[in-house]
């Protein structure tokens, strides 16, 4: 444990007014820098504001000089030249596309000019420049591919964004350079929602275990519902940063998901665990995962154990020495009763109900 | 990639393949000063490690810079200042006298910045707050 170098006995006066601030209900960065009374141009200078979410706020004029503002992320954020970032650490952030987009276009006269020359046609002739450019066996990739991102970014026909946003997902070659184009995307499609949903799921797909994505995917739990939302929380459940900030998922689960999209998420988050921890951890009869907080019966674990001991196959070589070393089925099932006691630790309650008179098979 | 690679890729296609691996190990040495002039009268201090706490005695004794009092001159005295960057400290509130209800990164991130502002406003900085809090502050002045 580390110990304070320093140790302050602030006034209970200051105290009073600080628990008075941190009290509020409010969650959005625009709500909280009011109600906290943060100065925009002052207080945000040299700040650790690492995988914030600056959801639906105007942060044109903040000063965020010297910040860390990696892993920084919002959707219908506004920014712009006032936003000031010098010093500052944007790496995987909401801002690190268009700064880098910027750079690429500056430095490159010939890039700029394809640009303003492609904007300034139909937006078929985009198309077919992208397609044929951004090809694998293309020479001007990388150039190809900064001009068909200012292209996309400057479109508004929804028709050419898709478009392009197909070509563009493969025209990266570097993977990092990709998720910030899709952080960046996810900011600016908040109105479109088919767009929003195709990003969301490269997001899903390719990067949940980047953590502004991740962020993203944990703010779309409560944004989103039905399908959609059952595929942001598995997503969430299978990413290795869904351990970390358990806490702050559960909340959200137990706040937002809908029940079978609840169930969804556990069935992700044991399925990452281990395959015995997915297999255990769903109803042996219909299949479907348990809920956060369940009560079985004993029958079912059981079954269970009868399952596992007829199945365990389907389990990891190791899972399967180790079945095979047990004598039996009371054994099993003294092993999923320790894996329900293992997964408290992911936030998930299983209990189960003794029957009585009931004798074990031998 | 040596001959017998090449005829071997070559193969692969007609026939069978074969996959091959390579490894490389490169070490990288950084060195690391604790203490480090940065010029202008003001000095770094730093742990090695990326997330490292600063904990320990850094400038034991060792004289910063030494000053003589001139007769007649404007300058009667120094200050010390020991700054640090919000982003680099790590303030643990006493539970028993501030309960924080952090849920969100968000919120925690920036109540944190609250934080910093209220020490740094405790402490009687010279300076409004600008994202540095002044830990510690020595002054010394010559009689003349």
């Amino acid at each position: 444990m580390t110990r304070g170098l320093l140790e302050f006995d602030l006034p209970a006066a200051v105290i009073k007014d600080l628990e008075a601030k941190i009290r509020t209900k409010k969650t959005s960065f625009g709500e909280l820098v009011a109600v906290f009374d943060l100065d925009p141009k002052r207080d945000f200078r040299h700040a650790d504001l690492r995988q914030i979410d600056f959801s639906n706020t105007d942060i044109r004029g903040f000063d965020f000089h010297g910040a860390d503002l990696r892993g920084a992320m919002g959707s219908n954020v506004r920014w712009d030249d006032t936003t000031l970032l010098d010093g500052a650490e944007v790496s995987g952030s909401l801002f690190a596309h268009r700064i880098r987009q910027q750079e690429l276009l500056n430095a490159n006269d010939a890039v700029k000019a394809m640009f303003n020359r492609l904007r300034s046609e139909h937006w078929s002739r985009s198309i077919d420049w992208v397609a044929h450019n951004l090809k694998p066996s293309s020479k001007t990739r990388d150039q190809a591919v900064t001009v068909a991102a200012a292209l996309f970014a400057d479109a508004d026909d929804q028709f050419l964004k898709s478009s392009l946003l197909f070509f563009i997902s493969r025209g990266f070659d570097r993977r990092g350079d990709y998720r910030d184009f899709l952080i960046d995307t996810f900011n600016h499609s908040y109105e479109d929602k088919k767009m929003r949903r195709a990003v969301i799921s490269a997001m899903r797909d390719f990067f949940s275990a980047s953590p502004a994505v991740f962020e993203i995917l944990k703010s779309e739990i409560a944004r989103t519902s039905g399908e959609d939302q059952r595929q942001v929380l598995v997503a969430v459940g299978r990413s290795p940063l869904a351990g970390r900030d358990r806490d702050e998922v559960m909340y959200l689960v137990r706040r937002h998901a809908e029940p079978s999209n609840r169930r969804a998420y556990v069935g992700a988050v044991a399925g990452r665990i281990g395959s015995e921890y997915a297999f255990v951890m769903r109803d042996p009869w219909s299949r479907i995962p348990y809920d956060i907080e369940e009560t079985v019966l004993e029958l079912d674990v059981r079954r269970l154990a009868s399952e596992w001991l007829r199945h365990s196959s389907t389990f990891s070589t190791e899972d399967l020495a180790w079945a095979n070393s047990l004598s039996g089925e009371r054994h099993v099932f003294d092993r999923i009763l320790s894996i329900y006691d293992e997964m408290r630790t992911q936030g998930f309650t299983v209990t189960v109900e003794p029957l009585e008179n009931l004798s074990w098979i031998t | 990639m040596p001959a017998a690679d090449l005829s071997a890729e070559a193969g692969a296609s007609a026939s069978y393949s074969r996959e091959r691996s390579q490894s490389r190990v490169t070490d990288h040495v950084t060195k690391t000063h604790r203490v480090t002039a940065l010029g202008g009268d003001r000095w770094q201090l730093q742990e090695p490690a990326d997330k490292a706490v600063l904990d320990g005695t850094y400038i034991h004794s060792d004289p910063l810079c030494t000053f003589t009092a001139i007769s007649g001159a404007n300058r009667h005295g120094i200050s010390a200042i020991v700054s640090v960057r919000q982003r680099d400290l790590n303030i643990v509130p006493n539970p028993d006298r501030m309960a924080l209800i952090g849920r969100t990164k968000t919120r925690d991130k920036l109540i944190a910045i609250l934080l910093a502002k209220a020490i740094h406003r405790h402490l009687e900085a010279e300076e409004t707050y600008q994202g540095l809090v002044d830990v510690s502050v020595s002054r010394c002045e010559t009689d003349d």
